[in-house]
């Protein structure tokens, strides 16, 4: 089990962007299970005028697969460090297909996210899964593939300098 | 409907070839939106998912519904990034929205994003994009 302290420690991403609050289960090399809290607090319900029907809160399906995807980046950053792997190359979401949202989740809802590898090929990894609230599925990732790249390629093709934290 | 971020500043449409529609929209990338602080703190590079809200929103508004309208995702065929987009730049999109023949309410889009200014191939994302209501053109 790893608490968003340990999260914070593995990825990149800050608040209000980092979207895995807790790893329940994970198989180093293999599978992950994380969990994403949903709740009205977020930025994203920000902007809905009262009165609206239930269905305009189900949480953005570019957010869900976001959460999907630093759920897959902590399989592969707790299994670099468990085989003492270079930590210090994170993963990028460069490609995914065949996703499909088939349900949503609302305030309230905590969502699983289930993410395997699939194989890796050199520096790339490529991820399968699914998301689910309870045991009803919203969500199946086909295939998302990402890749390895030095902390230092978050700043873009142009390199800025080198000495930037991503973790002030 | 709940969104992360207003994702593009201009949109326009046009009939397509063979039916359908072409959108082109334009987005900025702003860092002092609320979810770009965490991505990432000190550095901000529009999150690749964002422009499938880009590229949902702005044709959720060209074809009349409105962001408030049903109109949401309901798959990612395919979504390839190629470069990132960081603060200031402009994304240009051109999607090819078509009904899909075989599901009633369903449209198929088929997005193409380059960096405004230098021509950057950004991103191309295939999107499915569904809505009860939606009626045959």
């Amino acid at each position: 089990m790893h608490e968003v302290s340990d999260i914070r420690g593995l990825l990149p991403h800050g608040h209000p962007m980092l979207l895995v609050d807790r790893v329940v289960d994970h198989d180093p090399g293999r599978s992950i299970e994380a969990l994403k809290a949903i709740t009205i607090c977020e930025p994203c319900y920000a902007g809905l005028d009262p009165g609206l029907p239930a269905d305009r809160y189900a949480y953005p399906a570019s957010l869900l697969l976001e959460s999907f995807g630093q759920a897959a980046a902590l399989l592969w950053l707790l299994s670099s460090k468990t085989d003492g792997v270079d930590a210090t190359r994170i993963l990028m979401l460069v490609a995914a297909r065949d996703c499909r949202i088939e349900g949503c989740a609302m305030p309230g809802d905590v969502v699983r996210h289930v993410a395997r590898v699939d194989h890796m090929l050199q520096d790339n990894v490529f991820v399968a899964g699914e998301s689910y609230v309870g045991d009803r599925r919203i969500a199946t990732v086909g295939s998302m593939m990402a890749v390895l790249r030095p902390r230092g390629a978050l700043h873009g093709s142009d390199a800025v300098t080198a000495g930037v934290s991503t973790h002030p | 409907m709940s969104v992360p971020l207003d994702a593009f500043l201009e949109v326009e449409v046009e009939d397509g070839d063979n039916g359908g529609f072409v959108v082109r929209a334009v987005q900025t990338v702003n860092p002092d939106e609320p979810y770009m602080r965490g991505h990432f703190p000190g550095f901000a590079i529009y999150p690749g998912v964002f422009l499938i809200e880009t590229v949902a929103q702005a044709t959720a508004v060209a074809l009349d519904l409105g962001t408030g309208g049903p109109l949401r995702v309901t798959g990612v065929r395919s979504m390839r990034f190629l470069a990132p987009l960081l603060a200031g730049d402009r994304v240009l999109v051109k999607a090819r929205v078509r009904h899909e023949r075989d599901e009633p309410g369903a449209v198929e889009v088929d997005a193409r994003c380059e960096r405004g200014g230098d021509g950057t191939r950004i991103a191309s994302l295939k999107l499915t994009m569904k809505a009860p209501d939606l009626l045959h053109a």
